[in-house]
């Protein structure tokens, strides 16, 4: 039984839509995965040698290490709560078949271990079990302080996929995680209690005495009978149904009273404040407007004026990069009435302009107090603003013309790749990486601020002539919109 | 005089033709149905007709122009095909004041507009905060339906209108549509898988059968029986050929 389950999931994973992207998110997503890896193991493998340095060659480092784990599972969970795949639709096919429905459940939380984020630890405590516990302690003590750690992080994962569950029925769960954690943090930081003693205590012990250390794997029998006890409840369908939530009211009437190019910006406003992932879009740009921060307040930046441009155009134009990069894509759902309405497509491709450009005045409006590092920062942002709205707007436009992915909007975006390929990331080059270099190439030969100069000509000209590049837009959507209308179709 | 005319139309999936129509004229003011089995063609022809997808051959001239060359077409042309139709995350009444918007339409006449569409609602649509979403399909198909009627088209295309619909919602459509059809001089389209519904009100019919036109129509009180008989025989004709084959 447990197999066929396992072939079903098998065919799933290589029959889904990330499993069928193109080879360059695959060879991202693997250098990103290989990276991590690499990373972990070289923090396992030298940690003896971190430690020996930083501590003056203690006698036994064990110990000291057992001091970190408490952080370590802390930001682990809070990772694996938000880029952990849960599982959830899949058992509904199951359920009306004559399987048990422990077997079920019992399946998909057992498979869920195998998990990128379960082997992520592994090289971390792997390297470290042989190269020092081993010697410390004896080979035994190693294979049990391995196994009890083991225990630990299986803990943290069945947690972390119980919170995300619970989440998805109840929302409060979460904040109450979310405040432990961030108090845990907090009270350490301000010197309240001291995460380094109370892991110490907490596992130190555990270091000392392997055998206790399963305790954690009763931790993890514990937490996977509430999984499951959980889970069991919720195999009635209906506990699933969030209840729809009423419809928001809000209008945009001073845009709706404004034609078809109004009406049209109307709608995309409420495009981005009723669905999830854009409103995630929306909360990461305030999040980034106090990117600066990190640069103003920096020495190492402060002076370098292609860092300080990078910064500008990040931060006026982070929301018409990371929206703008998905244009048409987001309304993917209906993209069959938007080519049959009532509006030649020049007005269409006119909204998404002005919305953006829009957007783009917000941000440079939001960043406008950055005035207190000087009147640099006004300037680089000004010239930034203008070429965001002249030169970015534009080429996000024409590069519309070529999404053809649906996305599906109610899903959450961290980690979500619906909707991209490697060429999206490939846009973000010339948006960002360009101005920088032309700015970084007047600085080299003359005088940076002169680049400034010419980065805000450049975009004062594209605004003048936008009304050409929309045209060149139109031209080329009309060639490609039934391609990319038959790749809208395709929803899964 | 002809409002829409086909003209050598082909298209084809992955070597298979599934539309072939050498010449098709759709009178103005008339009604037009349009039959088939699954697979014949149907929305095919329709979505050539919304320039949604691109004929391998030959033309679409809706009003004399060419469908693919000039925009003007959707000015004056409603429709639904699908779900595709819908901005999803616009309540009906936002939905229908955007349709409104873009085709100059006061508030009051769009007021005035809805109100004759109340029954067909059944008070499920107007006035909730709901999203169209969240709607039922037969709910978002009456949103779209009503959606394409609003601006007083001059063409008219519907796939399947009657499909996902309770019998009470179809048979107010068809009260609906038929009094449409006498009170303006809209041309119609209307597909259906429900022979009885396109024979009571569409003027001619026409049948397709692996996207060819095998039967074209004008009704009469026969023209239910006709088209009866027809696709009877398309199952006996079926299994004939299965049998040969099995021999």
């Amino acid at each position: 039984m447990y197999i066929t389950l396992l072939k079903h999931q098998w065919r799933k994973t290589t029959r889904s839509s990330f499993f069928r992207q193109g080879w360059g998110v695959k060879i991202l997503m693997t250098i990103v995965a290989l990276y991590f890896l690499a990373s972990f193991g070289a923090l396992g493998y030298f940690a003896k040698e971190i430690l020996n340095q930083a501590f003056d060659e203690p006698a036994v480092l064990t110990p000291i290490f057992m001091g970190f784990v408490l952080y370590y599972l802390l930001v682990d969970l809070v990772m694996r709560f938000f880029l952990q795949d849960l599982t959830v639709l899949t058992v509904q096919h199951y359920l009306v078949l004559p399987i048990a429905k422990s077997k079920v459940i019992n399946y998909l939380l057992g498979s869920s271990i195998f998990s990128f984020f379960n082997l992520l630890p592994l090289f971390l405590i792997t390297p470290w079990a042989i190269r020092v516990v081993a010697v410390e302690q004896g080979p035994s003590d190693a294979v049990l302080w391995f196994l009890a750690l083991l225990g630990f992080v299986f803990t943290n994962h069945f947690l972390a996929i119980y919170v995300k569950r619970v989440l998805a029925v109840n929302v409060k769960i979460f904040g109450a995680v979310a405040l432990v954690v961030a108090l845990a943090f907090l009270g350490d930081f301000m010197d309240w209690f001291s995460l380094t003693e109370l892991s110490k205590s907490i596992f130190g012990p555990l270091g000392a005495d392997p055998l206790l250390g399963l305790i954690s794997f009763g931790l993890m029998a514990l937490i996977y009978l509430v999984n499951f006890r959980f889970l069991l409840k919720m195999t009635h369908l209906d506990r699933w149904k969030v209840a729809a939530k009423e419809a928001s009211s809000t209008r945009f009437s001073f845009l709706e009273q404004r034609g078809p190019l109004g009406l049209m910006m109307a709608n995309e406003l409420k495009l981005i404040t009723r669905n999830k992932r854009t409103k995630t879009i929306l909360w990461m740009t305030l999040f980034f407007s106090a990117y600066g921060l990190i640069f103003y307040t920096n020495p190492i930046y402060k002076d370098s004026i292609s860092w300080l441009l990078f910064v500008g155009i990040f931060m006026t134009g982070i929301f018409l990069i990371n929206y703008g990069q998905f244009l048409v894509s987001w309304e993917s759902a209906y993209f069959d009435g938007i080519l049959t309405r009532a509006y030649h497509m020049e007005e269409y491709y006119k909204s998404k302009y002005y919305l953006l450009a829009f957007s783009a005045v917000v941000m440079y409006v939001l960043t406008l107090p950055y005035g207190y590092f000087g009147m640099k920062a006004i300037y680089i942002n000004t010239a930034c603003f203008i070429y965001n709205v002249g030169v970015n707007t534009l080429v996000l436009i024409f590069a519309s013309t070529y999404n053809k992915k649906p996305i599906d909007l109610s899903r959450g975006s961290a980690f979500n790749y619906q909707g991209t390929g490697a060429a999206q990331f490939l846009i973000i080059i010339p948006l960002m990486v360009v101005p920088m270099l032309m700015v970084y190439a007047f600085d080299l030969l003359w005088d940076g601020n002169y680049g400034l100069i010419f980065l805000a000509a450049l975009g004062l000209i594209g605004i003048l002539s936008r009304n050409y590049f929309i045209k060149q837009t139109v031209l080329n959507f009309q060639e490609k919109k039934y391609i990319n209308a038959a790749g809208y179709r395709q929803r899964d | 005089m002809s409002i829409l005319s086909i003209k050598n139309l082909e298209k084809s999936y992955n070597g298979t033709k599934v539309l072939n129509i050498g010449e098709l004229e759709i009178e103005a003011g008339k009604s037009f149905g349009l039959v088939g089995n699954n697979g014949a063609g149907k929305t095919t022809l329709f979505r050539l007709l919304l320039d949604l997808i691109q004929a391998d051959k030959g033309e679409v001239l809706s009003k004399g122009v060419d469908v693919t060359k000039s925009e003007d077409w959707k000015l004056y042309t409603g429709s639904f095909i699908d779900e595709g139709f819908l901005i999803d995350y616009l309540t009906p009444d936002e939905y229908f004041q955007f349709i409104a918007g873009l085709h100059n339409m006061s508030t009051g006449d769009l007021e005035a507009a809805l109100a004759g569409y109340e029954e067909l609602f059944a008070g499920e649509i107007r006035g909730k905060k709901k999203y169209i979403r969240d709607l039922s399909k037969g709910n978002q198909k009456k949103v779209g339906i009503v959606g394409a009627l609003l601006s007083n088209p001059d063409i008219l295309i519907l796939d399947e209108p009657f499909a996902n619909l309770d019998p009470s919602t179809q048979f107010r459509l068809i009260d609906e549509l038929q009094k449409i059809n006498k009170e303006t001089d809209i041309t119609m389209l209307i597909s259906s898988h429900d022979l009885g519904h396109v024979a009571k009100f569409c003027e001619r019919i026409v049948v397709l059968d692996k996207g060819e036109i095998v039967k074209d129509i004008h009704t009469n009180s026969e023209t239910l029986q006709e088209l009866e008989t027809f696709f009877i025989q398309k199952i006996k004709g079926g299994e004939v050929a299965e049998e040969a084959t099995e021999q």
